[in-house]
């Protein structure tokens, strides 16, 4: 079990031991070695760039990303919570039937819908800037919220609701002054995983943000990987930089994470 | 109760219509298979079925539509057995558990452009790690190009997939399994059963919902896995790693062949709601029941 443990770490160690070497000490015979002396160079020129190289830097695009995410996790948690109070104690009509178009809208390929997209965007003036991308990333985001919270809240007592009913609490009051404040938990698991899964974008950041201004770091690094010149070890400082934020959410809220991962999923048990 | 219904709806504008534009979008990019459309404005101006017939017609599509059914084949079946029998050693393990779970799960948290990036170094021929490290205990790797190699690189890629992958199976059936009832498992001990048999007569058949959710979204995974196919190869060399969502982006934003594209996408569709349809009406069903 250690030594698959170890086997699964071991691209972690490269890019950690890579991008903390100077250019001049990645050579092959010596790529196990840890670096001789911690060198920031790599991460300095992945993150502010460097003319004579060529070499554009990622910290414009990180800013683009943080702007993107939390607008967009914000937004698309809180009408996840709103509809899934909605959806889990004040049944309509056709709730079930929406619902079943919601969890089918949820695995549709993105592909399916790419091209309306574009079109729709530029009708309203939304192609190409960032707020267009946080559009996208709440209409593709806000089924996912709605069914995890909808779980959520199914197991909030329905007493609780009716004894609130019969003390005169009205529709809102109930959602502010019960649901609400028990909500952290699943707040915690939707907003972690919507930031996560925006982050980590990749599609919708190249069709939709053509212009290199207002690329996510995702579409950035991608660039600055796919130009030849460019060294292992800034490629591979650049990975980390993208890769830092959610590995972090990880690394701290490792357990909401993996909430949030199976609720995508398994939400049905 | 009136009054708490027109609140529920008012609640409810935002999904609404966010269930209206999306599938009103689908509806359209179904339309839009059936036109002309090429260049930047909608030409409605429809020609049956000849955008679907164009694209059967080539071969590169029959590439792609392989490389999606290897993709299912060999990413699902190692990634869900990899990740049962991983729980299944985890699940003995006691407090150890913890640390391994969150060790194997973590490339999960990466996007797969960082995957990409750090796999496509790993694969590449002439400075990758992986041709150091056998170059360093003396074998020779002049002939090994992983995914420069056309015939071996569509599975090196899946072999980066299922190293982001596995920690997700891995934790669902961790939980499966730890929800089973110790009971079960301890009657069969009495019984004389073999660990053996256990496992596969016992946990894996009583754990089946797991493997149904697993499979499923790997699957789903798989058909719309465009961004490790971009980092790392482009699709190349030549075509040979091409899949349908790359091809469909190539047509639409890059040939403009908006018709083709849009096809292309319809072709994915079909493929997901063969799978995505029966399984969002067993989650239904679970639902309306509970």
């Amino acid at each position: 079990m250690i030594f698959f443990a170890v086997f699964y770490l071991l691209p972690v160690y490269v890019l950690l031991a890579t991008s903390f070497k100077s250019f001049a000490e990645v050579s092959l015979k010596d790529m196990w070695k840890l670096p001789q002396d911690i060198s920031l160079d790599s991460f300095q020129i992945a993150w502010r760039g460097d003319a004579s190289k060529g070499v554009t830097g990622l910290s414009k695009n990180f800013i683009n990303s943080i702007y993107l995410v939390i607008p967009a996790t914000i937004i698309s948690s809180l009408l996840g919570s709103m509809n899934g109070y909605v959806f889990s104690k004040w049944k309509f009509r056709f709730s079930n039937l929406v619902l079943a178009l919601i969890i089918f809208g949820m695995f549709i390929p993105y592909q399916s819908v790419l091209i309306p997209i574009v079109v729709v965007l530029q009708k309203i003036g939304l192609y190409g800037s960032i707020p267009g991308l946080i559009f996208i990333h709440c209409v593709y985001g806000v089924p996912i919220t709605t069914l995890i919270f909808r779980n959520y809240y199914s197991t909030v007592p329905t007493e609780l609701l009716e004894a609130a009913k019969i003390d005169g609490g009205g529709f809102l009051r109930i959602y502010r002054d019960i649901m609400l404040p028990i909500s952290m938990p699943g707040f915690a698991v939707v907003m972690i995983w919507q930031f996560t899964s925006i982050w980590n974008d990749f599609l919708f950041g190249l069709v939709v943000a053509q212009k290199p201004s207002i690329q996510p770091i995702t579409v950035a690094l991608n660039n600055l990987a796919g130009s030849y010149f460019v060294e292992w070890n800034i490629q591979m400082a650049g990975a980390l930089i993208t890769a830092l934020p959610p590995l972090l959410l990880y690394i701290f809220l490792g357990r909401y994470f993996m909430r949030g991962l199976l609720a995508g999923s398994l939400s049905g048990t | 109760m009136k009054y708490y219904k027109s609140y529920g709806i008012a609640f409810l504008v935002p999904i609404l219509l966010i269930v209206g534009i999306f599938y009103g979008m689908l509806i359209w990019d179904f339309a839009a298979a059936f036109t002309s459309w090429q260049g930047l404005q909608p030409t409605w101006e429809f020609v049956g079925f000849s955008n679907f017939s164009r694209l059967f017609e080539l071969e590169r599509f029959w590439i792609n539509v392989r490389n999606n059914l290897l993709w299912l084949v060999f990413f699902i079946v190692p990634t869900a057995l990899g990740g049962f029998v991983l729980a299944y050693f985890l699940s003995n393990l006691g407090r150890a558990e913890n640390v391994f779970w969150k060790i194997f799960l973590f490339p999960m948290a990466l996007s797969f452009v960082v995957t990409g990036t750090l796999w496509a170094w790993m694969y590449d021929p002439s400075s990758g790690v992986i041709n150091t490290i056998l170059g360093g205990i003396g074998i020779n790797t002049s002939r090994l190009g992983w995914i420069a190699d056309p015939k071996i690189a569509v599975y090196c890629m899946i072999l980066s997939a299922f190293w982001q992958y596995l920690g997700f199976s891995l934790v669902l059936y961790l939980g499966a399994i730890k929800g089973l009832p110790s009971e079960m498992i301890e009657a069969a001990k009495v019984d004389g059963a073999s660990r053996f048999k256990i496992l596969f007569r016992i946990i894996f058949p009583n754990i089946a919902h797991a493997t149904l959710i697993c499979t499923t979204m790997l699957a789903i995974t798989t058909l719309k896995v465009f961004d490790l196919v971009w980092i790392m190869t482009r699709g190349g060399p030549g075509v040979s790693t091409e899949v349908l969502p790359y091809l469909m982006y190539r047509l639409t934003f890059e040939s403009r062949d908006f018709g083709m594209g849009a096809a292309t996408s319809i072709v994915m569709l079909i493929f997901s709601a063969a799978i995505v349809i029966p399984y969002s009406l067993w989650m239904l069903g679970k639902w309306v029941r509970a």
